[in-house]
């Protein structure tokens, strides 16, 4: 066993459980603030950031 | 019964034969050979006094082979052009025979083998191979010795030779045999080659201080007259005058000087002759210093060599080459040679890989050297290496010698001879200079494998302790063609804990396409997170064969949503030539990510995988100085 190498190794794994749980890895889209009660009526009235973009539309 | 004591028929002072097997012993008194035979005792002709030796065996001297206690009765002294050597005479306890053999302090024990076919001499030649008692030998040197003298009890009368022919055989291991032409039929005896600490000698000559100082022999240089010192005694073949460079034959009476200093340069050894020091264990003094070369595509490449001597372990040598250094000594084994693309040698259960042949040639001589040496001697070298050994042969195609090197720090050179200052750094990736690296990689491996076992039993630990709560699922269908606005909202459901949350869209498209636009919003606060993600498989059959790509599934982490209630806002758009898009749009929360795990398995793999680097490029400037460097 290599000590150096093994205490990394506990400190990565430690820190993946830890990211796993508290969920750092995984990207957090940005919040989009004080979204109107309105919506609930008019979903159509809401443009989020996707709205508009390219689709692939394709297959081989 | 035959006598066991008498008195010499030559002189009359009381003899004595200590063995119950002896049959001849010299007379202390007046050198007289005498026999014993059944009733009385008969004094063949007298010995001359055996020439001084150097080897700390003497009559008397008791020791231990293989469990067995043995003492030295007597001696046959002989000489040849290379040397001279002895025969002891040993009787082991058990009343059994023996010889052992002390060449320039090299020691071997042998016995004489029961009557077998042996070649006649004139078919014998060096190289040829032979087995006795099942085991292969290869013919080493064909010796015609001179008998020098006798001493001591002996098993047979011996006292009248002068010429012997012997032939000797090496194996693969330490064994030997020599076949002794001087009877008829001729001799074979098999032995095996020992150090002098295995033998657990007593009663030995001593060569502590002060004896050695007095047993030093010194004498004027026959070139310059300049006093010449020799510190190995009678097993220095040749001496190089410290003060002119002449080199001198010490045991020729006249002092003959074999060349005259041929040294174009001057050079002082690091280590000074006469330094004495104990080097890993084993006492060792400097008596002779010689500079070799060799010549590869153009460079030269030199480096020096020491002798080192202790009148009981024998000759040792030191190599030193750009501040590296092997603590060198002779084998008697035969490697053996597989000849293939890159040649190995195999030794003492070792395999060694060719490293470089090359001439090599000597430049400058200084002190004392067991051989014959001269300025100008060229012999063909070839190395093998299994760091931190390496196995080298020097010679020709039919007779080499071999020698085994260890790689040694400057450190412990310095240590070892209480050299000033501080050893210089070594340059470059030698030979067989050991690895930092070497060794490791299975601990490396056997950390990581561990370490990744702990990582996969984490992962199943929260793959089973995760809650994976389904807080709100359901199947919706849509229509592309339409018109009509496709977004829409869903019912409110609550995340009564933070964490990861995870979209699940389970469509069963196929050659088709949908888009989710997706915003999960807090009811209370208003605050969105948007996320948008395609869905869309494609497959067929086309001269290759059937093909699919995509999938109709879609799984969207989000990472540290607060506690709280939600609804989603969902806008679907669609391949319009699908005309019904049914889908099932699901939301858990306290997930199992495994990218964590996926970039954990990665970092511990980068200490594997940065030691295996390290450790392939300091074997790649190893071997960029050998013959496979290109």
């Amino acid at each position: 066993m290599r000590p150096l190498y093994l205490l990394f190794g506990l400190l990565v794994l430690g820190a993946a459980g830890t990211a796993d749980v508290r969920g750092w890895l995984a990207s957090r889209p940005t919040p989009v603030r004080n979204v109107p009660q309105s919506i609930r009526d008019n979903p159509g009235a809401y443009r989020s950031l996707y709205a508009g973009l390219p689709r692939y539309a394709g297959g081989k | 019964m035959t006598v066991r004591a008498g008195a010499c028929p030559n002189c009359g002072a009381p003899i004595e034969f200590r063995w119950s097997g002896a049959v001849q012993t010299v007379c202390s008194h007046c050198q007289s050979v005498v026999v014993r035979h059944d009733v009385n005792l008969e004094a063949l002709g007298r010995v001359s006094e055996l020439p001084p030796d150097s080897s700390p065996i003497q009559i008397g001297t008791e020791g231990r082979w293989n469990d067995k206690p043995f003492t030295v009765t007597g001696r046959i002294a002989y000489e040849h052009e290379d040397g001279a050597w002895n025969e002891w005479h040993l009787v082991f306890a058990g009343g059994e025979s023996g010889w052992l053999s002390d060449a320039q302090a090299e020691y071997a024990i042998s016995t004489l083998a029961p009557a077998t076919s042996l070649p006649p001499i004139g078919s014998v030649s060096v190289g040829g191979h032979f087995a006795f008692q099942r085991r292969p030998f290869m013919v080493s040197s064909i010796t015609t010795a001179h008998y020098r003298g006798v001493e001591g009890e002996l098993p047979f009368v011996y006292w009248d030779k002068d010429s012997v022919p012997f032939v000797d055989l090496r194996a693969h291991d330490e064994s030997f045999a020599t076949i002794d032409y001087s009877e008829d039929p001729p001799l074979l005896f098999v032995g095996r080659f020992v150090e002098y600490d295995a033998l657990a000698l007593r009663n030995v000559k001593s060569f502590d201080e002060p004896a050695a100082v007095k047993q030093t022999r010194g004498f004027n240089c026959k070139n310059c007259g300049a006093a010449v010192e020799l510190r190995a005694l009678h097993h220095t073949r040749s001496v190089a005058c410290t003060t002119c460079g002449a080199i001198l034959d010490p045991n020729d009476p006249t002092l003959a000087i074999l060349q005259k200093n041929a040294s174009l340069e001057r050079i002082t050894p690091t280590i000074p002759l006469g330094s004495r020091g104990v080097l890993r264990g084993r006492r060792a003094e400097v008596i002779g210093f010689q500079q070799r070369s060799i010549r590869v595509e153009g460079t030269t490449y030199s480096w020096n060599e020491y002798v080192l001597f202790d009148p009981y372990q024998g000759f040792r040598y030191l190599s030193e080459y750009q501040g590296h250094w092997s603590d060198i000594r002779a084998i008697h084994a035969l490697p053996v040679i597989a000849s293939r693309t890159r040649p190995t040698a195999d030794y003492a259960g070792r395999r060694f890989r060719h490293f470089q042949s090359a001439t090599a040639r000597t430049n400058f001589v200084l002190g004392e050297f067991p051989w014959r040496v001269e300025v100008e001697d060229k012999v063909e070298v070839a190395d093998f290496v299994a760091p931190p050994l390496i196995l080298s042969r020097e010679g020709t195609a039919n007779e080499a010698t071999w020698s085994i090197g260890e790689y040694t720090t400057g450190e412990e050179i310095w240590k070892a001879f209480a050299l000033p200052g501080e050893p210089p750094e070594p340059v470059g990736v030698f030979a067989h200079q050991p690895s930092p690296y070497a060794g490791k990689t299975a601990s490396y491996l056997r950390t990581f494998v561990a370490l990744a076992v702990l990582l996969l039993l984490l992962l199943a630990g929260r793959s089973l302790t995760a809650a994976r709560e389904q807080v709100f699922a359901h199947d919706y269908a849509f229509q592309p063609r339409t018109n009509a606005e496709a977004a829409f909202v869903t019912e409110p459901f609550t995340l009564h804990q933070p964490g990861t949350i995870q979209f699940e869209i389970d469509t069963a498209l196929n050659n088709s396409w949908a888009y989710f636009d997706l915003a999960l919003i807090n009811t209370q606060t208003g605050t969105a997170l948007n996320v948008a993600r395609e869905v869309g498989r494609y497959s067929g059959v086309d001269q290759d064969g059937s093909w699919s790509e995509g999938s109709g599934r879609a799984r969207i982490l989000i990472p540290r949503v607060p506690a709280g209630e939600y609804y989603l806002r969902v806008d679907p758009e669609g391949d319009t030539a699908n005309p019904n898009i049914q889908y099932r749009l699901s939301v858990r929360r306290d997930v199992v990510s495994l990218w964590p795990y996926l970039i954990a398995l990665f970092l511990l793999g980068l200490g594997p995988a940065w030691h295996l680097l390290r450790s392939a490029s300091f074997e790649t400037r190893r071997w960029q100085e050998s013959d496979y460097s290109g």
